[in-house]
């Protein structure tokens, strides 16, 4: 497979590389174990034994109470299993299914050919029922972005600003910014947001629809007032 | 069947819902399928309402050439605007910089869906004389977007023409004329077999049909969060009404994939 990607994840693994998301890896025979960070001193025998990237993405569909999850990094992995696979490209697969796109985006990012979109940007590019997005106003952008996106609900780094110059004012600047080592240092992937989600995007929709129907109420109950029948 | 194509990647793009856990997974599925083939250099999904985003997806490509299936069961507002918006697609076939990209037709418009129509039919009412069934292939419809219903009239026509047996095939919508709704009255034999034209058994092929119909009262719970797929027969106005999965969920939708890239090839891959 001509892959850089799966190079460039080679050189992070053989450089110590160990950690994604909420997931640790490390090396088993002449495969790999993955892990929940938070089952890292568990007995592995007390653990779920899983064996394919297809079962990882089975489990990475739910949350521990088995509600649905659509948002992969979301800070909600169950834990309580262990995946061993057999080869790199396993466990490209599974990396893939985790955390969707989380490999690409940071290499594509640390070597310059991916940046990110603005919201302005992402919203004005929509056609139907998201169109009006592209109304929603800077004040309503700012507490929209910063009450969703907190590591609380989201673990990427929000690395889009309102307009290409207006940053965030509500995250600190770790929530904003990623580190920019090479993979040959072996330092944790960060998980990077480079266009805003769909959630996001469905979240704006309804703060305009629902801002727009507040005014067009006022404004009938101020005709109302002021032609009493 | 194609021949392996080792330098292409290709990306199944499907709705995929952040409300409903199985609106993607017949397009993990069928990935899953043409993984295992080895005819490709990689095998993506992409989604509108999951991840990978469209946009992400390209990042994850790492071949010269790759082919985008949308995993849709017609033409329309997805395929003809959202999905080359979002690839940044220009035509057929675009360069996008670090690859070149064919976009294929929706797999829903392959002539090969009419043989998975005609057996999901026989298997959901196996052993009932076509000639005492009527065949429902019901889609979602709107007025919006002619081409919505097109690729259903279109296998309807095809079915018909093929003389297999059915006492009628007929079309029918959840939100035109003729209305899913309506169904007793659009039939005749005693044996009603419905078929969604569907990818997923999503909200409305799982959920919203089967009230419709009359089978359920109220929506149940998404497919995957209940025990029992469906009982057939439903015994409903004096009829026995034989209810399948979505046409999308069909394994053998992965082979009409690569049938529409083996059209895509033959009809508008440029010459190298």
């Amino acid at each position: 497979m001509p892959s850089s990607i799966n190079s460039a994840l080679a050189s992070w693994l053989a450089a110590g590389g160990a950690s994604i998301g909420e997931i640790s890896i490390t090396p088993h025979g002449s495969g790999w174990q993955l892990r929940h960070h938070a089952d890292s001193s568990a007995d592995p025998a007390s653990l779920k034994p899983l064996d394919s990237p297809e079962a990882l993405r089975e489990l990475a569909k739910w949350d521990a109470a088995g509600n649905y999850r659509p948002l992969h990094s979301a800070p909600n992995l169950p834990s309580g299993w262990i995946a061993s696979l057999p080869d790199l490209a396993s466990l490209r697969l599974a990396l893939d299914f985790l955390y969707p796109a989380a490999l690409a985006n940071w290499l594509r990012w640390l070597d310059g050919t991916a940046s990110a979109c603005s919201l302005r940007d992402t919203f004005n590019r929509q056609s139907g029922m998201y169109r009006v997005t592209g109304l929603i106003r800077d004040s309503e952008a700012e507490s929209l972005v910063t009450s969703s996106c907190h590591d609380g609900n989201c673990l990427r780094k929000v690395l889009w600003n309102l307009d290409g110059t207006t940053p965030w004012a509500g995250f600190p600047p770790d929530k904003t910014s990623a580190p920019s080592s090479a993979p040959e240092l072996g330092q944790p992937i960060p998980l990077l947001c480079l266009d805003l989600c769909p959630i996001l995007l469905g979240a704006a929709r309804e703060t305009v629809k629902k801002r727009m129907k507040s005014e067009s109420d006022a404004a009938k109950a101020a005709e109302a007032q002021a032609s009493p029948a | 069947m194609i021949s392996p194509k080792p330098s292409s990647a290709l990306i199944l793009v499907g709705h995929g819902s952040t409300l409903n856990p199985d609106s993607s997974q017949p397009t993990h599925d069928h990935a899953d399928t043409i993984r295992r083939t080895g005819l490709f250099s990689e095998v993506h999904c992409a989604f509108w309402k999951e991840e990978p985003s469209m946009r992400e997806v390209l990042r994850m490509v790492d071949s010269p050439e790759v082919y985008i299936v949308p995993n849709f069961i017609s033409e329309g507002y997805f395929t003809q605007n959202v999905i080359p918006r979002e690839f940044g697609l220009s035509g057929r076939t675009t360069d996008l910089g670090h690859t070149v990209a064919h976009y294929t037709d929706p797999v829903g418009i392959h002539p090969s869906m009419t043989r998975l129509l005609l057996k999901r039919a026989a298997e959901v009412a196996e052993g009932i004389p076509l000639t005492e069934c009527s065949l429902i292939i019901v889609g979602h419809g709107t007025g919006l977007n002619d081409n919505s219903t097109k690729a259903i009239k279109d296998q309807v026509e095809i079915i018909r023409a093929m003389n297999c047996g059915f006492a009628e095939v007929i079309d029918a919508y959840m939100e035109e004329p003729p209305l899913i709704a309506d169904w007793a009255t659009l039939t005749s034999a005693p044996n009603v077999i419905v078929v969604p034209f569907f990818i997923a058994d999503g909200l409305h092929s799982f959920q919203d049909i089967p009230v419709l119909l009359g089978m359920e009262s109220e929506p149940t719970a998404a497919a995957s969060q209940i025990e029992v797929f469906r009982r057939n027969p439903y015994h409903l106005h004096g009829r026995q009404i034989y209810y399948s999965s979505a046409i999308g969920t069909e394994p053998l939708l992965a082979e009409v994939m690569l049938d529409q890239i083996a059209a895509f090839d033959t009809n508008h891959k440029p010459a190298a």
